[in-house]
């Protein structure tokens, strides 16, 4: 993990989630590291089943029994895994906030938007201290809903999904988080209103100083929006850094194939490329790196021993037993445009 | 009925009126259980004789125009007598479900919302409970504590009220699998407060059809109890005791039973068809229309 200067708001060291089953245990992560500093986006990027929501909600204590978490987890200093659920209720959503991946299902169906907010901005916010009504406006305004008062009366089905997005963003500003946890919020939304969201977050992070720890598995987002991009398979991070470094010098076998993945347009070439074999079964993980089934370039060594992450650059890890075979593929030409 | 409680702005009352105008057996319902309420609340302006008033010069008179429902082996006016019954009737449906749903709705919440061992703890002892023979299991509380209206409706809603619980529980797993749970809780919102706020609001449609529907099992139940002889007694007017006290006379004279009888169906069965509409009026999704 690295360190520049200021603590981070929110440090996940060594994370392991575990969800004991009938016969065998899932570990859904398994020691991962993130750092979110204050004012940064980061991206947390993977393929589904890879840890990322998990660790989300890992992040806030949300992990139900009889999942099992170890490790550490600091919000804003305070240390979040075993503490009692009393505890946690005064740091989620006025400290740290969350948005869910699915808005429709995120709000409950049964009561106003309008109530649903000022019941939270009441929770967070000292009684008399804010009118809670005008803080919900003022938050609706912000995520560029029109016509907020209007809004406030209108129940969830009334809305599209879209609009909800940015009600459920706009939910989570209203107690003026300093972290916003956001599980693929914009995967459900169509490309326009994705672009509106990734400029509200930028400006918010740039604006107010709000950290974000950006779930998603669309590169494309990554690039526009985070600051430093984490990549993670089957529970841990293979690969940390900031996005232009790792865009443009993948050192991770599982980083630049991912990247093989994306389709370019105005290149001449349309074929799709896809990484072969599946994510691992993660009742059982494979020995050694959790890659090494699905990689060109592994050896021995990778079947028995897993890498620990090791500096590539300032601010860059990879957690692979030989990073620059990886950047040496990538100069070969395998992905088309050279950095 | 119970649609009034859930329903509070006025202009939903349009909107509820239009979603089940279209359902013309919950208004034959509606219809059959307002003339109860309205024979219940004013009783003694709309009964034509006083229903307790022995008349042996009257006695046994078939339905005529003097007494339409004819009269019983004392003289009085068995019309007169239902619509004193419907009292009985009402307020022993409103008791016993006001205190099973009292009792069996924080025990589904807190069964369905904490799961785990309190979960298992308390859907065990309402267990035992539904182990009983439907009838049975009032029947014993009756005895045991003395017959009477009041101790047999106790005994009624302590047969209930497992019912709602097992119900609510159910409702309240599916509800607490929503993503809107884990939002709440992920905005620091306190258990107590989601699942009072979040969960029990999105449970409670399946409890209050089913309470709907109840409303006149209990009359049944309750009359069946008076009939065997440990539920309301004599001076009280309730149906099933009517019916009870006719027992050795209405083979020759049927009116005595079949008055009362009927008052019984009617009401159950008006009572469910409601109860069967109410699932389209406490949806959510039909909220906010105009």
């Amino acid at each position: 993990m690295i360190r520049t200067g200021e603590q981070p708001l929110l440090c996940i060291r060594d994370l392991y989630v575990e969800f004991p089953l009938f016969r065998r245990t899932v570990h859904a992560v398994n020691g991962c590291s993130i750092a979110v500093e204050p004012g940064q986006i980061v991206g947390l990027v993977g393929e589904s089943g890879s840890g990322k929501s998990v660790t989300a909600l890992a992040s806030l204590g949300l992990i139900a029994p009889p999942g099992r978490v170890r490790g550490s987890i600091e919000i804003d200093g305070r240390e979040v895994v075993g503490r009692p659920e009393s505890a946690l209720s005064s740091l989620r959503g006025g400290v740290a906030a969350m948005i869910f991946q699915n808005p429709t299902t995120a709000l409950n169906p049964y009561f106003t938007i309008g109530r649903q907010m000022t019941d939270v901005i009441r929770l967070h916010r000292k009684p008399g201290t804010v009118d809670a009504r005008a803080a919900a406006t003022r938050a609706l305004d912000q995520v560029g809903l029109p016509d907020t008062e209007a809004q406030l009366h209108k129940y969830p089905h009334q809305f599209s999904g879209g609009q909800l997005q940015r009600v459920m963003i706009a939910l989570a500003l209203a107690c003026e988080p300093r972290l916003l946890i956001a599980d693929e919020p914009t995967t459900a939304l169509d490309v326009t209103v994705q672009a509106q969201i990734i400029v509200l977050l930028r400006e918010l992070a740039a604006d107010t100083g709000l950290s974000v720890l950006f779930i998603t598995h669309d590169l494309g987002v990554v690039a526009s929006l985070c600051d430093r991009v984490c990549v993670m398979y089957a529970g841990s991070v293979m690969e940390e850094g900031a996005v232009r470094d790792m865009f443009a010098r993948p050192a991770h076998p599982y980083t630049r194939k991912l990247l093989d993945t994306v389709p370019r347009l105005g290149t001449g070439r349309h074929e799709f490329v896809a990484i072969p074999g599946q994510v691992p079964d993660l009742s059982q993980p494979p020995p050694g790196c959790p890659f090494h089934p699905r990689c060109d370039i592994a050896t021995e060594t990778c079947r028995r021993q897993q890498p620990a992450p090791q500096r590539i650059g300032s601010g860059h890890l990879a957690a692979c037993h030989y990073p620059q075979r990886a950047l040496r593929l990538v100069s070969n030409g395998t992905r088309g445009e050279k950095p | 009925m119970s649609s009034v409680a859930v329903l509070p702005q006025p202009g939903r009352w349009r909107i509820a009126w239009h979603l089940v105008s279209g359902n013309p057996l919950f208004v034959a319902g509606l219809v059959v259980v307002l003339l109860v309420i309205f024979c219940a609340l004013f009783a003694p302006w709309v009964a034509p004789f006083e229903p307790h008033a022995i008349n042996f010069a009257d006695k046994l008179v078939p339905p005529g125009l003097a007494h339409p429902f004819g009269t019983d082996d004392l003289g009085r006016d068995i019309l007169s007598r239902v619509i004193f019954g419907a009292r009985t009737s009402l307020i022993i449906g409103i008791t016993v479900l006001a205190v099973a749903l009292v009792v069996g709705i924080p025990i589904g919440l807190m069964a369905g919302y904490y799961g785990g061992r309190l979960d298992t703890i308390l859907m065990r002892v309402t267990d035992v409970f539904l182990a009983f023979p439907p009838l049975l299991l009032p029947i014993a509380i009756t005895a045991a504590l003395g017959a009477g209206l009041f101790n047999a409706m106790l005994a009624l809603a302590v047969s209930w009220f497992p019912w709602y619980a097992r119900i609510l529980r159910g409702a309240v797993l599916r509800v607490c699998g929503e993503r809107y749970i884990d939002a709440a809780r992920a905005m620091g919102v306190r258990d107590l407060w989601i699942m009072i706020r979040h969960a029990l609001p999105n449970a409670t449609t399946p409890v209050l059809v089913q309470a709907s529907m109840d409303f006149g099992y209990t009359i049944l139940a309750a009359a069946s109890l008076s009939f065997i002889g440990i539920g309301a007694r004599p001076p009280t007017i309730e149906w099933g005791l009517m019916v009870a006290l006719s027992r050795s006379k209405f083979l020759d004279f049927w009116w005595i039973a079949a008055f009362p009888g009927a008052a019984i169906f009617m009401t159950v069965l008006a009572v469910n068809l409601i109860g069967d509409g109410l699932r389209d009026v406490l949806d959510p999704r039909y909220r906010g229309r105009t």
